[in-house]
């Protein structure tokens, strides 16, 4: 699967001395516009629930694109075409994997709306009306939304300095606080409407960029796609294995049961994130969020396609040599196929450059903005209006912004903190949780009847404590070139996602404690959860 | 989109038959959308799992497991659009009348949806 490192360059000078001026003046231009833009989207609305949920009057159509939006991320937009670049069929299948996701998201869509709430709280709760319950769904949300918080933050402060052509530490760490405060200001004054509309612009921008890079590529190869693939295989870094399993260099050895963990952490945690949720909620109606949802898998189908050949023709113009040298994932393989289809010297290809640099921007504004709202989001509405004295509306909108802010804050901090390790696990940590801790329980409530509070709370934190302490013993963290210590040895667990174990034990533990008697546990709830889940 | 429905006496609203009721119908295409993509990802599963069988050359330079990566979108793509095609639309008039209970609705407090849009 996808394991989004960050960009570990050493000396690297893709853009050049003579484009940096231009790429770095036009970006910047870019950016301001894009913040003066944010600032007009920010909203003056006092009432809680038109903040997170737009007031559902998003049109299903709108609110699809920024659905596809939310998968346009700058950690997906270098790290699966990385991936691809360097590790061909192994990259490949992870992508795919990333967009059947959206078939689970569009299987629950509607029954999602029609619960008529919209944290992971408000869904946990069908089942299970009280404080538990919502207070569960607050840890799950902030656990599966710090760790990728962190990951964009530093993605982006990473890729900053690649463009400026500084790749010492001190560079990176200043770009990642500098892009951390610029995403941050946009953060605090966002909403869903805000956040929407810049998603909605994201997508097109994206696609034209990805589509115009990968038209050059192939103009490179007389307009032969099976010319282009031909010379990705040639300069990959292993010919003869290149479409075929096995390259990726973080589970080799690790065997096909560590094959089936990562699709299932991919797809059932990839549909899961909770700003994804967030955003289905709000759809006008069941059916919207179900039609929203067609609309962004088919744009994201689109996204993926290009994703994936952009890889391919990083692979072939640049060489998964070269691009290995500058980082072991690849991550670098967008901004060098930029910058590798024209010579130095050229104004197409300082335009190139900066257009991705641009959507790079694009990713990092929409996705650390969209992750905290929907984290402070279920902070505000599952914990802190939930205490002995309930706040005033008024209230609730100060405790989002701050809790925004105090997001954004503690994950640019976690971020510079942890900047010289290896952070790809986090990642995929982050989606294993969402796979076991959402997934169970969203099924249980909609299908099965018979769920109640304690078989909810055993699934939730049962399946939290797995992933964790499975996480903590796997090669991702000790035992192996890639882990975080890679001299520990303490790697007992063999595979490097936990879904394989997590997600079945989350959905016994969710059956065990339901059926665990006494049985009248829940009963008061059971009759109101399975109105809400018949839709 | 055809809604199995017996005539309507005058006046009055069309009377649907039994299991056709749009939650029904999109149920039934709910089960077939899963069905039509469970299939092949069950076997990329398999595929993914094996480096002799990913590797197979089916044309050129392209693999097996990269032909039925690429047949998995496919199929994803156009099951997506069959099923909003064959799902019910919140804008047919049988729907208005089959599922009243799906128009906007916010949560206490909320602006219900008003205006129509793209």
């Amino acid at each position: 699967m996808t394991a989004p490192l960050l960009l570990s360059a050493g000396a690297l000078d893709p853009v050049g001395s003579a484009a940096r001026g231009p790429v770095i003046t036009t970006f910047l231009v870019f950016i301001g516009l894009c913040l003066l833009w944010v600032f007009t989207l920010a909203s003056q609305d006092e009432h809680p629930e038109r903040l997170h949920t737009a007031g559902r009057s998003l049109p299903p159509v709108f609110n699809g694109v920024a659905l596809a939006g939310e998968y346009i991320t700058v950690v997906t937009l270098f790290a699966v075409s990385g991936a691809i670049a360097l590790f061909g069929y192994d990259g490949f299948t992870s992508a795919v994997d990333s967009v059947i996701a959206l078939g689970v998201l569009l299987l629950l869509a509607k029954r999602i709306r029609d619960s008529g709430q919209y944290t992971l709280g408000g869904l946990f709760s069908l089942r299970a009306p009280g404080r538990e319950a919502r207070t569960a769904a607050a840890v799950v949300t902030l656990v599966i939304t710090v760790p990728v918080l962190m990951v964009q933050l530093r993605a982006a402060g990473i890729s900053a300095a690649l463009l400026i052509g500084m790749s010492s530490d001190t560079a990176q760490v200043a770009c990642t606080v500098l892009m951390g405060c610029l995403v941050a200001c946009f953060a605090a004054v966002a909403d869903l409407r805000g956040t929407s509309f810049v998603q909605v612009v994201k997508v097109p921008v994206t696609l034209v960029a990805l589509a115009v890079v990968t038209l050059l590529a192939l103009r490179k190869f007389s307009w032969s796609p099976g010319g282009l693939l031909d010379a990705a295989v040639q300069q990959s870094i292993a010919p003869d294995g290149y479409l075929s399993r096995g390259l990726w260099a973080h589970t080799v050895g690790l065997g096909p049961l560590n094959t089936i963990s990562d699709h299932i952490v991919v797809i059932l945690g990839m549909a899961m994130m909770p700003h994804l949720i967030l955003r289905v909620a709000a759809s006008r109606c069941g059916r919207a969020a179900r039609r929203s949802t067609s609309i962004a898998a088919g744009l994201t189908t689109i996204f993926y396609l290009l994703l994936i050949t952009t890889g391919f023709a990083a692979a072939a113009v640049v060489g998964s040599g070269q691009i290995s040298a500058v980082d072991a994932n690849g991550q670098a393989a967008p901004i060098l196929l930029a910058s590798g289809l024209f010579g130095y010297g050229s104004t197409t290809r300082v335009v190139i450059i900066t257009l991705v640099a641009c959507v790079a921007f694009l990713a990092v504004l929409t996705a650390v903005s969209s992750i905290t709202f929907t984290a402070a989001v279920s902070v505000t509405r599952d914990v802190l209006t939930r205490t002995g004295r309930p706040l005033t509306d008024t209230g609730q909108v100060w405790a989002l912004r701050s809790t925004v802010v105090a997001l954004c804050l503690g994950g640019l901090v976690l971020s510079t903190a942890v900047h010289s390790y290896p952070v790809e696990f986090l990642v995929t940590f982050s989606l294993g949780v969402a796979a076991t801790c959402v997934f169970p329980v969203l099924v249980y409530s909609f299908f099965w009847p018979g769920f109640n509070r304690r078989g909810l709370l055993w699934s939730v934190y049962g399946g939290l404590l797995l992933c964790t302490v499975l996480t903590i013993f796997s090669p991702t963290v000790s035992g192996s070139a890639y882990a975080l210590w890679p001299d520990a040895s303490f790697d007992w667990y063999p595979f490097h996602t936990t879904g394989l174990i997590s997600v079945p034990a989350a959905f016994l533990l969710g059956w065990l404690g339901s059926t665990r008697p006494p049985a009248q546990i829940g009963q008061g709830s059971r009759r109101t959860a399975h109105e809400y889940a018949k839709g | 989109m055809r809604f199995p429905s017996t005539p309507a006496p005058p006046g009055g609203p069309p009377v649907p038959r039994h299991g056709a009721s749009p939650d029904g119908i999109d149920r039934r295409v709910g089960r077939a959308f899963l069905a039509a993509n469970t299939v092949p990802l069950a076997i990329g599963v398999v595929l993914s799992c094996s480096t002799a069988l990913t590797g197979t050359r089916v044309y050129g330079r392209l693999t097996l497991g990269v032909v039925w990566g690429a047949l998995q979108l496919g199929v994803f793509l156009v099951s997506v659009w069959w099923h909003e095609a064959r799902s019910v639309r919140p804008d047919t008039p049988a729907e208005r009348f089959f599922a009243p209970e799906d128009l906007p609705t916010g949560t206490a407090g909320t602006s219900p949806a008003r205006e129509r849009g793209w």
